[in-house]
């Protein structure tokens, strides 16, 4: 899937963010900057116990123009393989870990005129490089994002202060939940749609895109 | 087209525009044909475009465009749709008329129309100019170089 290419990184700062969800900054362990990455870009991270090796994808988050590190955000899944329970609970500042270069299998339509996002949970990863980038460029966005409610819900303070009205925020034990047709049928021509959220929300958002002939084919990313 | 509009459903043509164009050659009964069927008829092109670009302005996701008539028609339209994020890829076309081209000289920038053989005389700089496969979807017209430019004519 992603580059051969691997290498070592110092677990520069790790931070509880939201319920099970840790962020860790992850840094050159020699002065050479980071390769340069853009908005929806994964990495791969390998880890070791003395039973098990797990190979797991992480959006990067944070700033490209920041080649000094990367940062990525974990949830600790309720049926982890492994990996995301080791990496909350055996990783700490100072750790090294081995990660693959970044690769883009989600990238921004640079040519939209405006971009729609549809995020579930974790899945706001790497929505959130995007938005900044769009934001700074000026280009029209909005993000719907569902979380279960607000202390499980990654990022919600920061991203509803940074871009207000742009940002819908749905929470699940409240009842509240997108509806997904009536925001795509108001949508400008030109508009691009990305979801990236579990399976079943992916797959739901897809096939109305798709169905009502909205959409060609949205990119998508699953998050576990 | 005609064929198309008399065809289609209700519903489809409840959902559907159509900007017309004629040209010289296009009979004054056909384009009333064209016109109770519910065809939107302009004088020319640029005023079909300035229509076309109006109604991109309001246009929502799940639009879908198609464009047929000559290649410098479709070019156009392909330009004013290339500014409301509908990429080439995604406009069905398909080609009416004669088999001529745009070609733009590269010398001087003049650009020709209805050029139908693969060389031809620059109308303003006056060279001879190959017409090469070479499209720009940009300039919407094929480009024209010097035939003889080693000889230095």
């Amino acid at each position: 899937m992603s580059g051969s290419i691997s290498f070592a990184v110092e677990v520069a700062e790790a931070k509880d963010v939201a319920h099970r969800v840790k962020r860790f900054r992850l840094k050159s362990i020699d002065s050479e900057p980071l390769p340069a990455w853009a908005p929806g870009a994964h990495i791969l991270i390998t880890l070791r116990d003395e039973a098990s090796t797990w190979r797991n994808a992480y959006s990067l988050m944070g700033s490209p123009s920041d080649r000094s590190s990367y940062q990525i955000s974990v949830l600790h899944t309720q049926h982890s393989r492994g990996g995301s329970t080791h990496l909350h609970q055996a990783i700490e500042v100072g750790a090294r870990l081995s990660i693959s270069a970044p690769v883009n299998l989600f990238p921004l339509a640079a040519l939209a005129r405006k971009h729609v996002f549809i995020a579930g949970g974790i899945g706001i990863t790497p929505l959130l490089p995007m938005m900044e980038q769009l934001h700074t460029r000026s280009v029209p966005f909005e993000l719907h994002y569902t979380i279960r409610s607000k202390g499980y819900g990654a990022y919600v303070d920061e991203i509803s202060q940074a871009y207000g009205d742009r940002v819908h925020i749905y929470e699940t034990a409240g009842g509240s939940r997108p509806a997904i047709k009536p925001i795509l049928v108001r949508q400008p021509l030109g508009t691009h749609l990305y979801v990236c959220g579990p399976e079943q929300m992916t797959e739901d958002v897809l096939t109305l895109g798709r169905g009502s002939r909205l959409a060609h084919q949205p990119p998508a990313q699953r998050a576990l | 087209m005609v064929d198309f509009l008399s065809r289609w459903s209700s519903d489809l043509a409840g959902r559907s525009t159509v900007l017309y164009a004629p040209n010289a050659a296009v009979s004054e009964a056909r384009v009333q044909q064209l016109t109770s069927l519910g065809a939107t008829v302009l004088a020319d092109m640029p005023s079909l475009l300035r229509e076309l670009t109006q109604w991109l302005d309001r246009a929502t996701m799940g639009t879908r465009l198609y464009v047929t008539g000559n290649m410098a028609f479709i070019g156009e339209v392909a330009l004013v749709a290339a500014r409301y994020g509908v990429s080439f890829a995604s406009l069905r076309t398909e080609h009416r008329g004669r088999l001529s081209k745009r070609v733009q000289c590269v010398h001087c920038k003049t650009t020709q129309e209805n050029v139908v053989a693969d060389s031809v005389i620059c109308s303003q700089c006056k060279l001879r100019l190959f017409v090469r496969d070479h499209y720009s979807h940009r300039l919407n017209a094929f480009m024209g170089v010097a035939m003889d430019a080693e000889t230095g004519s």
